[in-house]
């Protein structure tokens, strides 16, 4: 999973270092619209559903807290 | 605050808007950000077309040619009006009000009461709600509410997270008292501590429009806007529709002893297909239930958007249960429960 969030994200801002970042929003890695793009794209990939109330920033900080994100999203539906 | 009106009756709603169609696609080159990305967002968000109007056009300019169009088609007889409200935050003038403006550009009697509502993506619940409550107290029988803005003036062509969004329109609602069977619920909530999440913060008492305030600068997403354009804390606001709007829809539901099945249509603000196609899975209904046509054929015209989607009358039949939210500027939500029928006029023309 790791790897595919990886990939969607390189497709998103191809020009940023996810793999050393620690945090993507502290570092600027990803801006609003950014994290708009990228919960479509996990959906479509994961074939999930991402609710609204998650669709916050520290969600979003890495590809950890991705993980964990599109693993709720799966146990919820 | 909530009400219930049980004799208040939706006679008909017209839609006006711009005729210039302006495309996402041709507007690409305004914005700093990856082309690419831009025509991904366009699906997501539901950037396509809006209607912008052309400089020097005002919100009462697109008002007075509706209400020109339904007075000559006979549709409503202007002397049957008696009450104006012009929901909006885009009047002509600071001052007088803009209902007073087509008060007089329209001769109508002088009982005619008049008032003007600043708001926005909430207004037409507010409108619905101020009318209604004249309508119930008064000897009016009769109100038109004209909701609406031409807002493109206010919003930087350089700001992609509003400007492919916007759309200036208005829309004229008639409002009855009539003998009905079926009660107009209203609810509407205030956290004004939210008021700078949508603001644009120049050109009023508190901050003069001068040279150095239409200065544009970016922002660190790479938007350019100046004081004098509107800024939208988007993080903020989007959380807002995700956590307090459903919240509210879901209590305000209950309360009147509804079900999303037993609803036909959920006329929420189109803000964008993003935030509704959430709030859509959050009620657990289909598409179809909950249009997002307008922001993508029209844009986001605040107030316009729920009433828009009445007047594209294809979606309304007869009869049907409607539960209407609105939700953004103050920050301000609010819902109204009604039932949709014999309408009327029911049509969206071109300005």
């Amino acid at each position: 999973m790791k790897e595919k969030i990886l990939a969607i994200l390189k497709s998103i801002a191809p020009e940023k270092d996810f793999v050393s970042s620690r945090d993507f929003i502290a570092d600027e890695l990803l801006d609003s619209f950014d994290i708009v793009l990228l919960t479509s794209a996990i959906e479509e990939s994961f074939q999930t559903n991402i609710a609204g109330e998650k669709i916050i920033p520290e969600n979003f900080s890495s590809v950890e807290a991705l993980v964990n994100l599109v693993t709720e999203s799966k146990l919820a539906v | 605050m909530r009400a219930t009106f049980g004799n208040i009756n939706i006679s008909g709603v017209m839609g006006v808007v711009p005729s210039q169609v302006k495309y996402f696609v041709d507007e690409l080159d305004n914005y700093s950000h990856s082309k690419e990305n831009c025509l991904k967002l366009k699906a997501v968000m539901g950037y396509d077309q809006h209607r912008i109007a052309e400089n020097g056009v005002t919100t009462s300019d697109l008002a007075c040619f509706g209400l020109e169009k339904l007075f000559s088609s006979g549709k409503v007889d202007p002397s049957s009006i008696d009450a104006i409200f012009f929901v909006s935050q885009t009047p002509d003038y600071v001052l007088p009000p803009t209902s007073a403006y087509i008060h007089g550009k329209f001769k109508f009697n002088n009982d005619v009461y008049c008032v003007d509502i600043n708001d926005g993506c909430c207004g037409f619940i507010k409108g619905l709600y101020e009318a209604s409550a004249l309508l119930t107290v008064s000897s009016a029988k009769r109100a038109i509410i004209i909701c609406g803005d031409v807002l493109s003036p206010l919003v930087s062509i350089n700001d992609r997270n509003s400007y492919p969004l916007l759309g200036d329109a208005v829309t004229i609602t008639l409002l009855d008292k009539t003998e009905s069977d079926s009660p107009l619920t209203v609810e509407i909530h205030y956290d004004g501590s939210g008021y700078n999440k949508l603001i644009v913060p120049a050109g009023g008492a508190r901050l003069p429009s001068s040279e150095a305030t239409g200065h544009k600068v970016a922002d660190e997403e790479g938007n350019k806007r100046s004081l004098d354009h509107l800024v939208m804390q988007g993080r903020e606001v989007f959380a807002f529709t995700q956590t307090v709007v459903p919240d509210f829809l879901q209590k305000f539901m209950e309360s009147l002893d509804l079900e999303a099945v037993d609803v036909g249509l959920f006329l929420l603000h189109q803000a964008n297909s993003f935030i509704l196609d959430r709030l859509r899975c959050k009620l657990g209904v289909s598409k179809e239930k909950v249009p997002d046509f307008v922001v993508r054929k029209y844009g986001n015209s605040s107030s316009a958007t729920i009433p828009m989607t009445i007047a594209s009358s294809e979606i309304v039949t007869n009869g049907i249960k409607v539960i209407a939210c609105g939700f953004g500027v103050g920050l301000s939500w609010g819902a109204a429960s009604f039932d949709l029928k014999n309408l009327d006029f029911c049509e969206v023309i071109d300005f």
